[in-house]
């Protein structure tokens, strides 16, 4: 027992997935790191559940681990960061704003009393507080959020706004076991029956390079070449709402206010016209706008803009993935 | 089966739109209507009371004129609606905002389901359901897709999770914020409309709601806003012929993975 | 200068229109300008090419389908030119003819104007603008239409029960006449003298014709319009490109009504379905629209759910529906609406219809739910006419969009029903039953079934004949409907028309094959058959 001041710091909730420490909580422990050294407050990584992975990139590691805790479900794991939480007392907790962390993170806040600031795009350390930036009205407004009083001050944080930090010369931290505080009566009245997972289009939220079509695509044809190309890609297709709402894909791969939001680092909007709730849903480190209306909303929001036809683009990248290998691809720059 | 379904006012687009003279914003035409998601949640209360029998009540907080929203979500057929407006609740954020709506859950007692949409469309937190949830004491299960039997006290659902669709068995009382492709919410009838306009919409204050542990409004609110800004959004936009020259560019920025663009294999 | 090129395997969309005929052509050029038109027109008529005139490509009557010659495509004409107001505070928008009707909802919707190129008068007036403030009443169910072509055909849609048609909201045309001059005709000055017609030219002089000796009907006609002391305007509106090529248009804008709000109430019956119109057209607040859904046109689209996607967003019918109609206000409050729908509620039950089977829209919002209710019923036509078109290929979408007055449209509609009831065939009726056009459309599964029902179109255009009324309400005669029109107007009427087109085209090069047949063409053929 006893305290551990070195605890009292920035808490990282870290998700787990294919035995690892996920995408988004290496790139919150990279965060909490630098936001840690303005104030000189250590980090700490948490993890629950029945396997624990390699933990690295903080200063301490909280782990709890226990056969209840195989599959993460909101309430189990409130319980079990309720206690935590109130018998170490972090200044901040941070969680990844994907399904799961949005869910959790306001039930575990309303459990603690304290306040949340959901859906960050950019965090920082003021006077010992934490600047939590989000977005609000479709994104049309920034919103700089305090949390003065309450602890701890707690934020889920978008996917990928953040850059992941080198995992493997991450620094090793130092592991605490904590027994688990065991499923609570609320807990049991929830159970997890089963899984089907949603193959490709599942991964629209966690995909480095989306092709994603709206209502300018033109053809059922072009959407297969469009999902055909982010296949080459290694990306996803996305799709806006009139088209998921169309029937032609669907609503797993919808992207925007009433969809999900997605970061990835290659946008690629094909006869996508860019409406503002559509927008709102895209946080894309780049933007390539393919669309034949010169006014279309996208194409000052691309950073790259094609004018012009969807199918007839999407089939040439298909044919530059396919059939020339990268020695053939004239460079334009030498003779 | 007794269902309350959490209401919000929004206004009616977020879009801005800029004159193309004076380069100004334009405000006119943004009325405050029902958030979109939440149509889904009370037409999912209607279903279940055409199917299980009951009574649906619609709950919101806001400013007195949401009074008329509250009409127009009665007039689909819903039993009642009930306004939680009081000078004390402005400023409230999402765990402010889920104290008040508890106490009036809890007044009017224990329902045995409570449905909210996913998230509104002004705020965008999602947060109010899940929140709510636990100042009731109840399970509560986000971005329902589909809620497939209701029986024995129990109901099993299918919610949308980040890698794919969860089947759950949840004991109720419980919360369920729901996606739209639950259901097609539906319009309101001749009946309905006429219905709604007379409908005596109940409209209760910080004084009908007992005591609100944790405070509620700004004073009980833990989050403060610093400030607000306009994000610029505008990015240098480079003009690219056409496909080829794209990957040059994709490949220049290091944004494409080299061993994927292949003709070998 | 305008490019004139050869047709292309790309270009092969240009080649029909919505109705599906299909036509040819040699060249295609997409002017961007009026002096681009004359050019083209010019380049035609000096190498004597016959030159088809084309929008949207959005019409359901072959109107567009190039019969030879060139393809004059007016889509990149596509901008707002200006806007003025007048004294008594009216406001007009100049606008190019490919303009599609959607653009310019939008522009008026979000005051969203390129003003590029206007004059600092105009930039004036604009300011002063609101958004949402002005709209453009015509409403065609297709909202990709152009301005340009909606004139030529003198369309319609569904709120022209209480706007009427384009016609009464165009108020100035430039057209280039077949030899490339030019004329502007404005509403209220520009008249024919009896039937004798002096349009001024641009460039000089004056060009001069006679009109037909007949009046062509006066209910809702989508074909010429003929009538002695005629505004001049309207000659070039229902002519589908015949007399001349629309080059510019002045369009009368109306101040949005505050309110926009609709009722689809669900019948017993089609008579109840009647009577209830009838009780909707004596209201005392006249209706923007009243629409009907026959019973087999709800059973069509209620099918298709199961198997379009896109459907099933649609509002769920309710269990015992017969058929259902639907009706469009526009008020300047809410709180007109509440009145209206006890009045309502009370013709309902008059006709024992139960008003809580309706599906109120009370907003924009609301009322869109509707519209793709009402789309989704042409919509699964075309796709049940596509599927059966792969069996047999002579197939086409088979509708028809005839009109009579008031008194008698109980006997044309109860004609339809009994003639479709006998005849076998798979069939819907729905449409604008306001103005007494519905749609009955023929859903052939066989080319003997279609034969059978392009010979039922002309038992009832002899019939409409009969009552006075017009072969085609809203759609235009085109190329498809010229057997119709035939049996409509005799030999004699049509020769006159045939004179008058001649004297406006004395080689025959403008819309080949709209309206009048071209030379050779027998014009009594049944078109398709």
């Amino acid at each position: 027992m006893g305290t551990y001041e070195g605890l009292q710091g920035i808490w990282v909730l870290c998700g787990v997935r294919d035995g690892q420490i996920d995408r988004v909580s290496r790139e919150l422990l990279g965060e909490a790191e630098r936001l840690g050294a303005v104030e000189g407050m250590k980090t700490t990584a948490v993890v629950l559940g029945r396997e624990i992975p390699q933990i690295r990139g903080a200063d301490h590691a909280l782990v709890v681990q226990d056969d209840s805790l195989s599959v993460p479900e909101e309430l189990r794991w409130t319980h079990e960061l309720y206690h935590l939480v109130r018998r170490y007392r972090p200044q901040v907790l941070l969680l990844g704003a994907n399904g799961f962390g949005r869910s959790l993170a306001p039930r575990l806040a309303a459990r603690l009393g304290t306040g949340l600031t959901a859906d960050c795009t950019a965090l920082d350390m003021r006077d010992g507080l934490l600047v939590q930036t989000r977005p609000a009205f479709g994104g049309n407004l920034m919103a700089d959020i305090l949390c003065p009083d309450a602890r701890p001050q707690m934020a889920t944080v978008r996917p990928r706004v953040f850059r992941a930090p080198d995992w493997e010369a991450a620094r090793p931290c130092e592991i605490l076991r904590e027994p688990p505080a065991g499923p609570d009566t609320l807990s049991r009245l929830v159970e997890i029956t089963g899984f089907t997972p949603s193959g490709q289009d599942a991964a629209i939220g966690e995909a480095d390079i989306l092709v994603a079509v709206g209502q300018g695509i033109g053809s059922k044809e072009n959407i297969a070449m469009a999902e055909k190309l982010a296949e080459l890609m290694g990306g996803a297709l996305a799709a806006s709402r009139p088209l998921v709402d169309g029937g032609l894909v669907p609503y797993a791969h919808q992207v925007g206010q009433t969809g999900r939001t997605v970061a990835p680092r290659l946008y690629i909007a094909c006869g996508i016209s860019g409406a503002i709730q559509h927008l709102a849903g895209v946080a894309a480190e780049k933007v390539v706008a393919v669309n034949i209306d010169p006014d279309a909303p996208i194409m000052e929001r691309a950073n790259w803009a094609i004018l012009g036809d969807c199918g007839a683009f999407l089939r040439e990248m298909v044919d530059l993935y396919t059939t020339s290998p990268p020695s053939v691809l004239p460079d334009r720059h030498s003779k | 089966m007794r269902i309350y379904a959490c209401v919000k006012q929004v206004p009616a687009n977020n879009e801005t739109r800029l004159d193309p003279v004076t380069g100004t914003l334009i405000r006119e035409g943004s009325p405050g209507v029902l958030n979109p998601l939440d149509a889904y949640a009370v037409e999912q209360a209607l279903r279940l009371k055409e199917q299980y029998g009951g009574e649906v009540s619609a709950l919101s907080m806001g400013v007195p004129g949401v009074r008329d929203m509250l009409r127009r979500v009665v007039a689909l057929g819903v039993d009642r609606g009930i306004l939680l407006t009081d000078r004390a609740f402005a400023g409230s954020d999402t765990l402010a905002t889920a104290r008040v709506l508890a106490a009036a859950v809890n007044k009017c007692g224990m329902p045995d389901l409570v449905l909210c949409g996913r998230v509104a469309s002004d705020g965008d937190t999602a947060q109010v359901g899940p929140m709510l949830a636990e100042c009731l004491g109840i399970p509560h299960v986000s971005d329902v897709a589909c809620i497939e039997e209701i029986a024995r006290g129990e109901a099993r659902v299918r919610r949308l999770g980040d890698r794919g669709y969860h089947s759950l068995r949840v004991r109720l009382p419980a919360l369920f914020t729901v996606l739209k492709e639950i259901c097609v919410p539906r319009l309101p009838s001749i009946t309905g409309v006429l219905r709604g306009e007379k409908a005596a919409i109940a409209v209760w204050g910080r004084a009908d709601l007992g005591s609100l542990e944790g405070g509620v409004g700004l004073k009980g609110s833990n989050t403060r806003v610093l400030r607000s800004h306009r994000p610029d959004l505008r990015v240098k936009t480079r003009a690219v012929a056409g496909a080829r020259d794209l990957m040059d560019i994709l490949r220049e920025e290091n944004l494409i993975a080299e061993d994927r663009v292949r003709g070998d294999i | 200068m305008v490019q004139i090129k050869a047709m292309e395997p790309q270009y092969a969309a240009y080649l029909h229109d919505e109705s599906r005929l299909m036509g040819s052509a040699r060249y295609i050029a997409f002017p961007d300008s009026l002096s681009e038109v004359v050019e083209a027109v010019r380049w035609c008529g000096d190498r004597g090419v016959p030159l088809t005139a084309q929008g949207s490509r959005t019409g359901l009557s072959g109107g567009a389908s190039p019969a030879g010659g060139l393809i004059l495509n007016l889509s990149r004409m596509d901008r707002i030119l200006g806007i003025r107001k007048d004294e008594a505070g009216n406001c007009y928008l100049r606008v190019q003819p490919g303009l599609p009707l959607l653009r310019l909802r939008n522009a008026l919707k979000n005051k969203a104007f390129d003003i590029s190129g206007w004059s600092e008068k105009d930039i004036e007036v604009l300011r002063e603008l609101k958004a949402g403030e002005w709209v453009f009443p015509p409403d065609p169910t297709e909202p990709t239409a152009s301005i340009g072509g909606m004139a030529a055909c003198n369309a319609c849609g569904a709120r022209s029960f209480l706007y009427g048609s384009i016609r009464a909201h165009v108020t100035e045309l430039v057209v280039v006449l077949a030899d490339g001059r030019t004329a502007r005709l404005r509403r209220g000055s520009e008249r024919a003298r009896g039937r004798q017609v002096r349009i001024p030219l641009r460039e000089g002089g004056v060009f001069e014709a006679t009109l037909p000796e007949f009046d062509t009907p006066t209910v809702k006609n989508a074909g010429f319009y003929i009538h002695g002391d005629m505004e001049l305007i309207d000659l070039f509106m229902g002519s589908q490109g015949t007399l001349g090529i629309i080059g510019e248009l002045e369009l009368k804008l109306m101040r949005a009504p505050g309110h926009l709000w609709g009722v689809t109430a669900f019948l017993p019956g089609d008579e109840a379905a009647l009577s209830y119109v009838e009780a909707l057209k004596d209201m005392a607040h006249k209706p923007a629209a009243i629409e009907f859904f026959g019973h087999r046109a709800l059973a069509m689209v209620e099918r298709q759910r199961t198997l379009t996607p896109a459907f099933a967003r649609l509002q769920e019918l309710p269990e015992d529906y017969g058929c259902a109609v639907y009706v469009e206000f526009n008020d300047e409050d809410n709180s007109a609406m509440l009145h209206d729908l006890e009045e309502l509620a009370g013709l309902l039950k008059q006709v024992g219809a139960d008003p809580g089977d309706t599906w109120v829209a009370r907003d924009q919002e609301e009322l869109e739910k509707l519209l793709i209710f009402r789309h989704a019923v042409p919509e699964t036509i075309d796709l049940i006419v596509e599927k059966n078109k792969k069996r047999e290929p002579i197939i086409t979408i088979l509708s028809t969009d005839m009109s009579v007055d008031d008194g008698h449209f109980r006997e044309l509609f109860r004609m339809y029903k009994e003639d479709l009831s006998a005849s076998g065939l798979d069939w819907v009726i729905f449409g604008h039953i306001g103005e007494n056009h519905v749609h009955p459309n023929i859903l052939a599964r066989t080319a003997d079934e279609y034969r059978a029902g392009l010979a039922l179109f002309e038992k009832w255009a002899g019939e409409v004949r009969r009552m006075g009324g017009t072969i085609t309400a809203e759609h235009g005669v085109g190329k498809i409907k010229k057997r119709l029109e035939h049996i409509l107007y005799g030999a004699e009427k049509m020769g006159e028309l045939a004179l008058l087109k001649r004297s406006f085209d004395p080689l025959g090069l403008l819309g080949p094959g709209n309206i009048i047949p071209k030379e050779g063409e027998d014009g009594c053929a049944s078109t398709r058959a």
